[in-house]
């Protein structure tokens, strides 16, 4: 994948791969900069050729490079500890993230990788580095743990407004 | 977990998550492309100027050692007995005097007189440009330090095998003569940059002064 052709499949999926990771993370900010430094990644060189697919590349490394950081996380909640401000409503607030939280990370980045980003089972086996039928348990444990949740939304109760 | 169960169970999380994710704002991305491609061109600007530069040094350097060389050269070749420096601008071809010896067509641009009937011998040389004038001419020359010294004997035995008779000995001067003309050797005062000189008069046609 050349320069141009690069550019243009990072135009259209931007957008999808950071709400992807938000979904992931749970913070705007934190998956921006997951995915700076996942895009700092694809510019070094020789890596741009071998990437087939730039949305679950990108979600991939740029969901790593969360993880890796997430120890910064402790300073940032000791600094929001002094605001005294109630938090503004925001992505916090979005019920689909109320779910992803009852996951574990493993289980949070398979479940946005597939019913979000569209990637099947092999890509995401691909990407992650893992056996189909790894990612296709992971998923399906996922499910377990919400289903009681998706069920009562289903029946038109949902447990925390929107 | 049944199938039917699980693909409803899919429907509703894909629902969920395109419809809470997907309606997310988001900063739009930043398309750096142009940054990039400035610094490309400032790249290649950046070499094409160090390549010009590095061809500038080298051109310079070339031309500062040839003029050196060329400057060096003017100020340490001796100058050869039988082509001397010209004579300058001023000088008029017309007022040469009829008994100088007349130059090889061939050898310059510009005849330069030389004494007449008279070579210095072979570790001499002229220097400078001759004085010459209507009735008087005199030529520079420099046999060496050591030999300078004694310019009348340094030459005494040129001016015998070429025939010449020696007229007297004065002060720092010798005059010698051939065949109606007349040569005076004269000894340099001894300072840095001057010469023993070679004079002749077109008015001694009669020999010895």
């Amino acid at each position: 994948m050349n320069d141009e052709e690069w550019n243009i499949a990072l135009e259209g999926c931007y957008a999808r791969v950071l709400r992807a990771l938000i979904g992931v993370c749970g913070s705007r900010e934190r998956a921006e900069d997951g995915l700076q430094d996942a895009l700092v990644a694809a510019w070094k060189p020789g890596v741009r050729e071998r990437i087939e697919r730039p949305d679950a590349w990108l979600y991939r490394v740029a969901a790593r490079a969360i993880q890796r950081s997430s120890w910064r996380r402790r300073f940032e909640v000791s600094l929001t500890k002094d605001v005294g401000a109630s938090d503004a409503p925001g992505p916090q607030r979005v019920a689909a993230l109320e779910l992803l939280g009852k996951l574990t990370p493993r289980q949070r980045e398979f479940v946005v990788a597939r019913y979000f980003l569209g990637l099947s089972y092999q890509e995401i086996a691909d990407q992650w580095e893992v056996r189909v039928s790894t990612a296709t348990s992971t998923v399906t444990q996922a499910l377990g743990r919400l289903r009681q949740d998706l069920k009562k939304e289903e029946a038109g109760w949902t447990s925390k407004s929107v | 977990m049944d199938e039917q169960e699980r693909v409803a169970l899919e429907l509703r999380l894909e629902d969920r998550l395109r419809a809470d994710l997907g309606g997310l704002p988001v900063r739009a991305y930043v398309y750096y492309k142009s940054r990039a491609m400035v610094r490309s061109h400032r790249t290649v600007l950046q070499r094409a100027f160090s390549f010009a530069g590095a061809v500038a040094v080298v051109v310079a350097a070339i031309v500062l050692a040839v003029a050196a060389a060329a400057l060096i050269r003017d100020i340490r070749s001796p100058v050869p007995a039988s082509a001397p420096t010209p004579p300058p601008a001023t000088r008029t071809e017309t007022a040469t005097p009829s008994n100088l010896a007349t130059p090889s067509p061939t050898s310059t641009p510009t005849p330069v007189p030389t004494p007449a009937d008279f070579a210095l011998p072979s570790n001499c040389s002229y220097v400078g440009s001759p004085s010459v004038s209507t009735d008087f001419s005199r030529w520079h020359f420099d046999c060496g330090t050591a030999a300078n010294r004694d310019a009348r004997g340094t030459l005494s035995p040129a001016f015998t095998a070429q025939g010449w008779t020696l007229c007297g000995v004065a002060t720092a001067n010798a005059a010698w003569s051939k065949g109606g003309v007349a040569l005076t050797v004269s000894e340099s005062s001894g300072s840095p940059g001057d010469y023993p000189t070679i004079s002749q008069s077109s008015r001694a046609a009669a020999g010895c002064p």
